[in-house]
Protein backbone atom coordinates (compact mmCIF):
# COMPACT_ATOMS: atom_id res chain seq x y z
CA UNK A 1 0.00 0.00 0.00
CA UNK A 2 2.99 2.21 0.76
CA UNK A 3 4.40 1.65 -2.82
CA UNK A 4 1.32 2.01 -4.05
CA UNK A 5 1.08 5.96 -2.33
CA UNK A 6 4.45 6.77 -3.20
CA UNK A 7 4.47 6.15 -6.77
CA UNK A 8 1.10 8.39 -7.47
CA UNK A 9 1.69 12.32 -7.57
CA UNK A 10 -1.13 12.97 -5.10
CA UNK A 11 0.37 10.02 -2.61
CA UNK A 12 3.75 11.93 -2.65
CA UNK A 13 1.84 15.24 -1.75
CA UNK A 14 0.27 13.46 0.88
CA UNK A 15 3.51 11.98 2.26
CA UNK A 16 5.08 15.27 1.66
CA UNK A 17 2.73 16.92 4.26
CA UNK A 18 3.06 14.08 6.70
CA UNK A 19 6.52 15.15 6.64
CA UNK A 20 6.45 18.85 6.81
CA UNK A 21 4.09 18.75 9.76
CA UNK A 22 5.85 16.28 11.56
CA UNK A 23 8.88 18.09 10.90
CA UNK A 24 7.71 21.34 11.96
CA UNK A 25 5.91 19.37 15.23
CA UNK A 26 9.20 17.97 16.14
CA UNK A 27 10.74 21.41 15.78
CA UNK A 28 8.35 23.44 18.12
CA UNK A 29 7.88 20.71 20.48
CA UNK A 30 12.13 20.94 21.08
CA UNK A 31 12.21 24.94 21.36
CA UNK A 32 12.78 26.47 24.55
CA UNK A 33 10.01 27.71 26.22
CA UNK A 34 8.38 30.93 24.44
CA UNK A 35 5.43 32.55 22.89
CA UNK A 36 5.86 30.86 19.39
CA UNK A 37 6.55 27.64 21.27
CA UNK A 38 3.07 28.31 23.51
CA UNK A 39 1.04 29.31 20.20
CA UNK A 40 2.23 26.82 18.01
CA UNK A 41 1.60 23.92 20.23
CA UNK A 42 -2.09 24.60 20.57
CA UNK A 43 -1.74 23.26 16.95
CA UNK A 44 1.08 20.77 17.57
CA UNK A 45 0.03 18.91 20.49
CA UNK A 46 -2.51 16.82 19.31
CA UNK A 47 -0.38 15.62 16.76
CA UNK A 48 2.43 14.95 19.16
CA UNK A 49 0.48 13.30 21.74
CA UNK A 50 -1.45 10.70 19.46
CA UNK A 51 1.75 9.70 17.66
CA UNK A 52 3.82 9.46 20.76
CA UNK A 53 6.66 11.79 19.40
CA UNK A 54 6.65 13.72 22.71
CA UNK A 55 10.21 13.87 23.47
CA UNK A 56 12.77 15.92 25.66
CA UNK A 57 16.67 15.84 25.30
CA UNK A 58 17.36 17.56 28.11
CA UNK A 59 19.48 14.74 29.78
CA UNK A 60 21.77 16.63 32.29
CA UNK A 61 20.32 20.15 31.57
CA UNK A 62 19.92 23.20 31.83
CA UNK A 63 22.59 21.45 34.82
CA UNK A 64 22.97 18.14 36.09
CA UNK A 65 21.46 17.15 39.94
CA UNK A 66 24.48 18.73 42.73
CA UNK A 67 22.71 15.94 44.49
CA UNK A 68 23.29 12.30 44.88
CA UNK A 69 19.83 10.92 45.85
CA UNK A 70 18.50 8.39 47.95
CA UNK A 71 14.68 7.04 48.87
CA UNK A 72 14.22 4.44 52.00
CA UNK A 73 11.19 2.92 53.35
CA UNK A 74 11.13 2.38 56.60
CA UNK A 75 8.01 0.02 57.60
CA UNK A 76 7.14 -0.39 61.08
CA UNK A 77 5.38 -3.99 62.10
CA UNK A 78 2.79 -4.71 64.56
CA UNK A 79 4.96 -6.02 67.14
CA UNK A 80 7.30 -2.89 66.91
CA UNK A 81 9.63 -4.19 64.50
CA UNK A 82 11.00 -2.00 61.60
CA UNK A 83 12.67 -2.67 58.72
CA UNK A 84 14.05 -0.11 55.97
CA UNK A 85 13.26 -1.59 52.18
CA UNK A 86 15.25 0.50 49.63
CA UNK A 87 14.97 1.19 46.06
CA UNK A 88 15.70 -1.79 43.93
CA UNK A 89 19.17 -1.89 42.41
CA UNK A 90 20.57 -4.21 40.20
CA UNK A 91 23.83 -4.87 39.29
CA UNK A 92 26.29 -2.52 37.37
CA UNK A 93 27.01 -4.63 34.16
CA UNK A 94 23.34 -5.36 33.19
CA UNK A 95 21.34 -4.63 36.22
CA UNK A 96 21.81 -1.02 34.96
CA UNK A 97 19.62 -1.50 31.74
CA UNK A 98 16.74 -2.15 34.55
CA UNK A 99 16.90 -0.57 37.45
CA UNK A 100 17.73 2.98 35.68
CA UNK A 101 13.46 3.01 35.65
CA UNK A 102 13.22 2.52 39.57
CA UNK A 103 16.20 5.72 39.96
CA UNK A 104 13.70 7.58 37.42
CA UNK A 105 11.04 6.87 39.46
CA UNK A 106 13.15 8.09 42.91
CA UNK A 107 14.19 11.32 41.32
CA UNK A 108 10.05 12.25 40.79
CA UNK A 109 8.80 10.57 43.82
CA UNK A 110 11.12 12.51 46.11
CA UNK A 111 9.83 15.74 44.71
CA UNK A 112 6.82 17.54 46.65
CA UNK A 113 5.03 18.42 43.40
CA UNK A 114 4.81 14.57 43.07
CA UNK A 115 2.73 13.92 46.25
CA UNK A 116 0.37 12.15 44.31
CA UNK A 117 2.74 9.19 43.79
CA UNK A 118 3.20 9.04 47.48
CA UNK A 119 0.80 6.49 48.87
CA UNK A 120 1.00 3.96 46.03
CA UNK A 121 4.50 4.18 46.64
CA UNK A 122 3.76 4.08 50.48
CA UNK A 123 1.74 1.07 50.03
CA UNK A 124 3.99 -1.07 47.84
CA UNK A 125 6.54 -0.70 50.21
CA UNK A 126 4.16 -2.16 52.72
CA UNK A 127 3.20 -5.03 50.61
CA UNK A 128 7.17 -5.74 49.93
CA UNK A 129 7.58 -5.96 53.52
CA UNK A 130 4.62 -7.92 54.43
CA UNK A 131 5.93 -10.34 51.28
CA UNK A 132 9.72 -11.02 53.42
CA UNK A 133 6.81 -11.89 56.77
CA UNK A 134 6.13 -8.53 58.08
CA UNK A 135 3.14 -7.05 59.34
CA UNK A 136 3.28 -3.77 58.60
CA UNK A 137 1.64 -1.05 60.20
CA UNK A 138 3.18 2.11 59.28
CA UNK A 139 5.80 3.25 56.13
CA UNK A 140 7.50 6.26 56.84
CA UNK A 141 9.18 7.51 53.82
CA UNK A 142 12.78 9.33 53.91
CA UNK A 143 14.18 11.24 51.69
CA UNK A 144 17.88 10.83 51.76
CA UNK A 145 20.79 12.94 49.78
CA UNK A 146 24.26 14.49 50.10
CA UNK A 147 25.65 17.52 48.20
CA UNK A 148 28.54 17.36 45.38
CA UNK A 149 30.85 19.78 46.06
CA UNK A 150 32.53 21.72 42.84
CA UNK A 151 35.37 19.79 41.25
CA UNK A 152 38.61 20.83 42.06
CA UNK A 153 40.96 20.57 45.24
CA UNK A 154 39.04 19.25 48.38
CA UNK A 155 36.25 16.91 49.51
CA UNK A 156 34.30 15.73 46.32
CA UNK A 157 30.49 15.38 48.32
CA UNK A 158 28.91 16.60 51.57
CA UNK A 159 27.36 14.48 54.51
CA UNK A 160 24.19 12.43 53.89
CA UNK A 161 21.33 14.20 55.09
CA UNK A 162 17.44 12.75 55.72
CA UNK A 163 13.76 13.66 55.98
CA UNK A 164 10.78 12.16 56.40
CA UNK A 165 8.58 13.10 54.14
CA UNK A 166 5.58 10.55 53.72
CA UNK A 167 3.66 8.52 56.63
CA UNK A 168 1.10 6.14 56.12
CA UNK A 169 -0.46 4.67 58.38
CA UNK A 170 -2.46 1.28 57.22
CA UNK A 171 -5.83 1.13 58.02
CA UNK A 172 -7.10 -2.33 59.06
CA UNK A 173 -7.88 -2.71 54.96
CA UNK A 174 -4.84 -1.42 53.83
CA UNK A 175 -2.85 -3.98 56.29
CA UNK A 176 -4.92 -6.99 55.26
CA UNK A 177 -4.37 -5.36 51.50
CA UNK A 178 -0.81 -5.69 52.35
CA UNK A 179 -0.53 -9.07 53.81
CA UNK B 1 9.85 27.29 -6.77
CA UNK B 2 10.72 24.51 -9.49
CA UNK B 3 14.17 24.13 -8.30
CA UNK B 4 12.74 24.03 -4.49
CA UNK B 5 10.28 21.20 -5.70
CA UNK B 6 13.22 19.26 -7.21
CA UNK B 7 15.34 19.36 -4.11
CA UNK B 8 12.42 18.50 -2.15
CA UNK B 9 11.92 15.40 -4.08
CA UNK B 10 15.78 14.37 -4.01
CA UNK B 11 15.68 14.82 -0.89
CA UNK B 12 12.34 12.71 0.17
CA UNK B 13 11.61 10.55 -2.56
CA UNK B 14 15.29 9.28 -3.60
CA UNK B 15 14.63 5.47 -4.20
CA UNK B 16 17.83 3.81 -2.54
CA UNK B 17 18.00 -0.42 -2.53
CA UNK B 18 16.64 -1.85 1.00
CA UNK B 19 19.70 -2.70 2.64
CA UNK B 20 19.75 0.95 5.55
CA UNK B 21 16.04 -0.63 6.66
CA UNK B 22 17.26 -3.80 6.78
CA UNK B 23 20.29 -3.08 8.84
CA UNK B 24 18.00 -0.67 10.79
CA UNK B 25 15.50 -2.63 11.30
CA UNK B 26 18.02 -5.81 12.68
CA UNK B 27 19.59 -3.17 14.98
CA UNK B 28 16.54 -1.83 16.16
CA UNK B 29 15.48 -5.84 16.73
CA UNK B 30 18.08 -6.51 19.06
CA UNK B 31 17.24 -3.04 20.60
CA UNK B 32 13.63 -3.97 20.91
CA UNK B 33 14.02 -7.65 22.60
CA UNK B 34 17.03 -6.49 25.02
CA UNK B 35 14.38 -3.31 25.70
CA UNK B 36 11.65 -6.04 26.34
CA UNK B 37 13.13 -8.15 28.51
CA UNK B 38 14.61 -5.07 30.62
CA UNK B 39 10.79 -4.58 31.64
CA UNK B 40 10.46 -8.17 33.27
CA UNK B 41 12.09 -7.48 36.73
CA UNK B 42 9.47 -4.56 37.28
CA UNK B 43 6.35 -5.20 35.05
CA UNK B 44 3.93 -6.05 38.01
CA UNK B 45 5.55 -3.21 40.22
CA UNK B 46 5.43 -0.49 37.46
CA UNK B 47 2.12 -1.46 35.41
CA UNK B 48 0.02 -3.30 37.79
CA UNK B 49 -2.92 -2.15 40.28
CA UNK B 50 -1.02 -3.30 43.22
CA UNK B 51 2.21 -1.34 42.01
CA UNK B 52 3.79 2.40 42.21
CA UNK B 53 0.68 3.74 40.40
CA UNK B 54 -2.40 1.60 40.84
CA UNK B 55 -3.96 3.28 37.56
CA UNK B 56 -3.39 4.93 34.41
CA UNK B 57 -2.69 8.98 35.26
CA UNK B 58 -5.85 10.84 33.57
CA UNK B 59 -5.54 11.89 29.72
CA UNK B 60 -8.69 13.11 29.26
CA UNK B 61 -8.95 16.22 27.00
CA UNK B 62 -5.92 14.11 25.23
CA UNK B 63 -5.30 12.06 22.78
CA UNK B 64 -2.93 10.29 24.76
CA UNK B 65 -3.84 6.41 24.76
CA UNK B 66 -3.13 3.33 26.12
CA UNK B 67 -4.35 -0.45 25.89
CA UNK B 68 -3.29 -0.68 29.66
CA UNK B 69 -5.59 2.21 30.71
CA UNK B 70 -8.62 0.61 29.36
CA UNK B 71 -7.57 -3.43 30.24
CA UNK B 72 -6.16 -2.40 33.33
CA UNK B 73 -5.67 -6.17 34.77
CA UNK B 74 -2.74 -8.53 35.61
CA UNK B 75 -3.80 -10.50 32.95
CA UNK B 76 -3.93 -7.69 30.21
CA UNK B 77 -0.45 -6.39 31.47
CA UNK B 78 1.15 -10.19 30.88
CA UNK B 79 -0.49 -10.62 27.69
CA UNK B 80 1.00 -7.27 26.45
CA UNK B 81 3.91 -7.82 27.33
CA UNK B 82 4.12 -11.17 25.49
CA UNK B 83 2.81 -9.38 22.81
CA UNK B 84 5.50 -6.55 23.22
CA UNK B 85 7.96 -9.47 23.21
CA UNK B 86 6.64 -11.28 20.04
CA UNK B 87 6.47 -7.76 18.18
CA UNK B 88 10.30 -7.40 19.25
CA UNK B 89 11.51 -10.96 18.18
CA UNK B 90 9.25 -10.57 15.00
CA UNK B 91 11.07 -7.48 14.36
CA UNK B 92 14.61 -8.99 14.84
CA UNK B 93 13.55 -11.80 12.15
CA UNK B 94 11.51 -9.85 9.82
CA UNK B 95 8.52 -12.10 9.82
CA UNK B 96 5.39 -10.16 9.44
CA UNK B 97 7.52 -7.08 9.29
CA UNK B 98 4.87 -4.49 9.58
CA UNK B 99 2.76 -5.92 11.80
CA UNK B 100 5.36 -6.54 14.00
CA UNK B 101 6.13 -2.89 13.96
CA UNK B 102 2.90 -1.97 14.75
CA UNK B 103 2.06 -4.58 17.51
CA UNK B 104 5.18 -3.42 19.21
CA UNK B 105 4.96 0.25 18.84
CA UNK B 106 1.07 -0.29 20.32
CA UNK B 107 2.34 -2.08 23.39
CA UNK B 108 5.60 -0.13 23.86
CA UNK B 109 2.97 3.28 24.25
CA UNK B 110 0.42 1.59 26.33
CA UNK B 111 3.27 0.69 28.76
CA UNK B 112 4.69 4.06 28.45
CA UNK B 113 1.85 5.51 29.38
CA UNK B 114 0.60 3.46 32.23
CA UNK B 115 3.45 4.76 33.85
CA UNK B 116 6.14 7.63 32.91
CA UNK B 117 7.45 7.88 35.96
CA UNK B 118 9.85 5.48 34.86
CA UNK B 119 10.50 6.36 31.39
CA UNK B 120 13.95 8.51 31.09
CA UNK B 121 14.93 10.06 27.50
CA UNK B 122 16.14 6.69 26.26
CA UNK B 123 12.97 5.11 26.88
CA UNK B 124 11.49 8.32 25.06
CA UNK B 125 13.43 7.78 21.85
CA UNK B 126 13.00 3.53 21.78
CA UNK B 127 9.12 5.42 21.49
CA UNK B 128 10.04 7.32 18.70
CA UNK B 129 12.12 5.04 16.86
CA UNK B 130 9.23 2.32 17.05
CA UNK B 131 7.47 5.33 15.47
CA UNK B 132 9.52 5.56 12.40
CA UNK B 133 9.58 2.06 12.21
CA UNK B 134 6.14 1.88 11.09
CA UNK B 135 6.73 3.27 7.90
CA UNK B 136 10.14 1.00 6.92
CA UNK B 137 9.79 -1.39 3.91
CA UNK B 138 12.70 -3.23 6.48
CA UNK B 139 11.04 -6.53 5.97
CA UNK B 140 11.83 -7.23 1.96
CA UNK B 141 15.32 -8.65 2.23
CA UNK B 142 16.73 -10.87 4.97
CA UNK B 143 13.80 -11.80 6.92
CA UNK B 144 11.42 -14.16 7.24
CA UNK B 145 8.89 -12.33 5.37
CA UNK B 146 10.90 -12.27 2.11
CA UNK B 147 12.24 -16.14 2.53
CA UNK B 148 8.66 -17.06 2.44
CA UNK B 149 7.99 -15.03 -0.54
CA UNK B 150 11.41 -15.81 -2.75
CA UNK B 151 14.40 -17.81 -1.15
CA UNK B 152 16.40 -17.13 -3.90
CA UNK B 153 16.03 -13.41 -3.17
CA UNK B 154 16.65 -13.39 0.51
CA UNK B 155 19.63 -11.51 0.30
CA UNK B 156 18.59 -8.73 -2.34
CA UNK B 157 17.33 -5.49 -1.12
CA UNK B 158 15.45 -3.92 -3.67
CA UNK B 159 14.91 -0.47 -4.23
CA UNK B 160 12.36 1.94 -2.40
CA UNK B 161 12.48 5.71 -1.04
CA UNK B 162 14.21 7.16 0.81
CA UNK B 163 11.83 9.17 3.46
CA UNK B 164 11.68 7.17 6.67
CA UNK B 165 14.89 7.38 6.93
CA UNK B 166 15.75 10.95 6.53
CA UNK B 167 13.03 11.36 9.47
CA UNK B 168 15.32 9.68 11.58
CA UNK B 169 18.01 11.38 10.12
CA UNK B 170 16.25 14.52 10.73
CA UNK B 171 15.11 13.60 14.10
CA UNK B 172 18.89 12.94 15.17
CA UNK B 173 19.94 16.60 14.02
CA UNK B 174 17.10 17.86 16.49
CA UNK B 175 17.89 15.89 18.78
CA UNK B 176 21.27 16.89 19.44
CA UNK B 177 20.66 20.72 18.74
CA UNK B 178 18.08 20.40 20.95
CA UNK B 179 19.86 18.82 23.72
CA UNK B 180 22.85 21.70 23.24
CA UNK B 181 20.23 24.41 23.46
CA UNK B 182 18.93 23.14 26.82
CA UNK B 183 22.27 22.56 28.20
CA UNK B 184 23.85 26.10 27.32
CA UNK B 185 21.27 27.51 29.44
CA UNK B 186 22.55 25.78 32.67
CA UNK B 187 25.39 27.02 34.68
CA UNK B 188 27.73 24.08 35.21
CA UNK B 189 27.75 23.25 31.22
CA UNK B 190 29.33 27.28 30.87
CA UNK B 191 31.30 27.38 33.63
CA UNK B 192 33.34 23.49 32.69
CA UNK B 193 32.17 21.70 35.93
CA UNK B 194 28.53 19.62 34.29
CA UNK B 195 30.14 16.76 32.99
CA UNK B 196 32.39 16.47 36.55
CA UNK B 197 28.57 16.53 38.32
CA UNK B 198 26.76 13.93 36.38
CA UNK B 199 29.82 10.91 36.96
CA UNK B 200 29.03 12.03 40.40
CA UNK B 201 25.93 11.21 41.07
CA UNK B 202 25.83 8.26 42.79
CA UNK B 203 22.55 6.77 42.61
CA UNK B 204 23.06 6.94 38.69
CA UNK B 205 26.54 5.88 38.59
CA UNK B 206 27.61 2.50 36.66
CA UNK B 207 30.81 1.87 36.50
CA UNK B 208 33.27 3.42 38.42
CA UNK B 209 35.13 7.02 36.72
CA UNK B 210 38.99 7.68 38.17
CA UNK B 211 38.78 10.37 40.63
CA UNK B 212 41.73 12.19 38.79
CA UNK B 213 38.98 12.52 36.58
CA UNK B 214 36.16 14.38 38.07
CA UNK B 215 38.33 15.70 40.57
CA UNK B 216 40.22 17.94 37.78
CA UNK B 217 39.19 21.09 37.21
CA UNK B 218 41.17 20.69 33.67
CA UNK B 219 39.67 17.30 32.49
CA UNK B 220 35.93 18.63 33.77
CA UNK B 221 36.15 21.72 31.57
CA UNK B 222 37.83 19.53 28.59
CA UNK B 223 34.87 16.75 29.02
CA UNK B 224 32.31 19.21 29.58
CA UNK B 225 32.92 21.76 26.39
CA UNK B 226 34.48 18.14 24.53
CA UNK B 227 30.39 17.28 24.85
CA UNK B 228 28.79 19.97 23.94
CA UNK B 229 31.16 20.66 21.08
CA UNK B 230 30.62 16.83 19.19
CA UNK B 231 26.82 17.13 20.43
CA UNK B 232 26.40 20.56 18.38
CA UNK B 233 28.86 19.22 15.32
CA UNK B 234 26.43 16.31 15.12
CA UNK B 235 23.55 18.32 15.17
CA UNK B 236 24.62 20.13 12.13
CA UNK B 237 27.98 18.52 10.49
CA UNK B 238 25.89 15.52 9.83
CA UNK B 239 24.84 17.20 6.94
CA UNK B 240 28.10 17.17 5.31
CA UNK B 241 29.00 13.99 3.25
CA UNK B 242 32.43 14.20 3.78
CA UNK B 243 32.32 15.07 7.58
CA UNK B 244 29.54 13.12 8.50
CA UNK B 245 31.63 9.69 9.58
CA UNK B 246 33.66 11.39 11.54
CA UNK B 247 31.00 13.39 14.29
CA UNK B 248 29.12 9.72 13.82
CA UNK B 249 32.09 8.14 14.90
CA UNK B 250 32.68 10.74 17.50
CA UNK B 251 29.18 10.58 18.72
CA UNK B 252 29.93 7.03 19.27
CA UNK B 253 32.17 7.51 21.43
CA UNK B 254 30.51 10.18 23.68
CA UNK B 255 27.53 7.37 24.15
CA UNK B 256 29.43 4.47 24.78
CA UNK B 257 31.42 6.78 26.98
CA UNK B 258 28.07 7.82 28.90
CA UNK B 259 26.84 4.17 29.08
CA UNK B 260 29.76 3.34 30.65
CA UNK B 261 30.19 5.96 33.35
CA UNK B 262 26.34 6.27 33.51
CA UNK B 263 23.27 4.54 34.37
CA UNK B 264 20.80 5.68 31.37
CA UNK B 265 19.03 2.31 30.77
CA UNK B 266 18.85 2.50 26.73
CA UNK B 267 19.58 5.99 26.00
CA UNK B 268 23.12 5.10 24.33
CA UNK B 269 22.08 1.90 22.23
CA UNK B 270 18.58 3.78 21.17
CA UNK B 271 20.77 7.12 19.69
CA UNK B 272 23.55 4.26 18.38
CA UNK B 273 21.03 2.27 16.73
CA UNK B 274 19.32 6.17 14.70
CA UNK B 275 22.58 6.29 13.48
CA UNK B 276 22.76 3.41 11.42
CA UNK B 277 19.83 5.51 9.00
CA UNK B 278 23.20 7.36 7.94
CA UNK B 279 24.62 4.51 6.73
CA UNK B 280 25.10 4.17 3.25
CA UNK B 281 22.93 1.46 1.43
CA UNK B 282 26.19 0.13 0.07
CA UNK B 283 28.17 -0.06 3.48
CA UNK B 284 24.64 -1.69 4.84
CA UNK B 285 24.98 -4.25 2.03
CA UNK B 286 28.39 -5.46 2.66
CA UNK B 287 28.16 -5.34 6.72
CA UNK B 288 24.74 -7.52 6.34
CA UNK B 289 26.51 -9.61 3.84
CA UNK B 290 29.55 -9.83 5.63
CA UNK B 291 27.43 -11.22 8.87
CA UNK B 292 25.71 -14.16 6.17
CA UNK B 293 29.51 -14.74 5.49
CA UNK B 294 30.27 -15.05 8.84
CA UNK B 295 27.26 -17.22 10.00
CA UNK B 296 27.98 -19.50 7.72
CA UNK B 297 31.11 -20.27 8.59
CA UNK B 298 30.65 -21.06 12.22
CA UNK B 299 30.78 -24.47 13.01
CA UNK B 300 28.97 -26.68 15.47
CA UNK B 301 30.53 -29.33 17.46
CA UNK B 302 29.83 -32.39 15.46
CA UNK B 303 28.50 -30.33 12.67
CA UNK B 304 29.38 -29.61 9.16
CA UNK B 305 30.27 -25.97 8.57
CA UNK B 306 26.51 -24.22 8.13
CA UNK B 307 27.84 -22.76 4.58
CA UNK B 308 28.38 -26.73 3.67
CA UNK B 309 25.37 -27.80 4.89
CA UNK B 310 23.42 -24.67 2.90
CA UNK B 311 24.93 -26.16 -0.30
CA UNK B 312 24.07 -29.58 0.55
Amino acid sequence: MQQRLESSAAGRIAISVFLLFTIFSLVVWNLPSSEIKRRSLKVVRPYITLTSLDQNWGVFSPDPRRISIDIEARVRSADGSERTIRVPRGNDLYGAYWDYRWWKWAEWIRQDSQNQLWKPAALWFARRAASEGANPTEVVLVRRWYDLLPPGPGPSRGPWHEAPFYTLKLTPAEEEGAG
Amino acid sequence: MIRAADAWNRFWFQPVETSTFVLFRLAFGVLAVGYTISLAPALFAFYSDDGILPAQPNYSGTLAWGLLGWFPSDAAVLLFYFLLLIGAMALLVGLQTRIAALVFFVCLISFGRRNPWVLNSGDLLVQVLAFYMLFMPAGLAVSVDRWLKDQRGLWDFPARLIWPLRLVQVQVSILYVAAVWAKVRGVTWNDGTAVSYAFRIEDIARFPVPGFVTDSLVLANLLTFGTLAVELSIGILVWNRVLRPWVLLLGVGLHLGIDYAVRVGFFSYAVLVAYVAFVPPETARAIILGMRDRFTRITLPGWAPLARRSEE
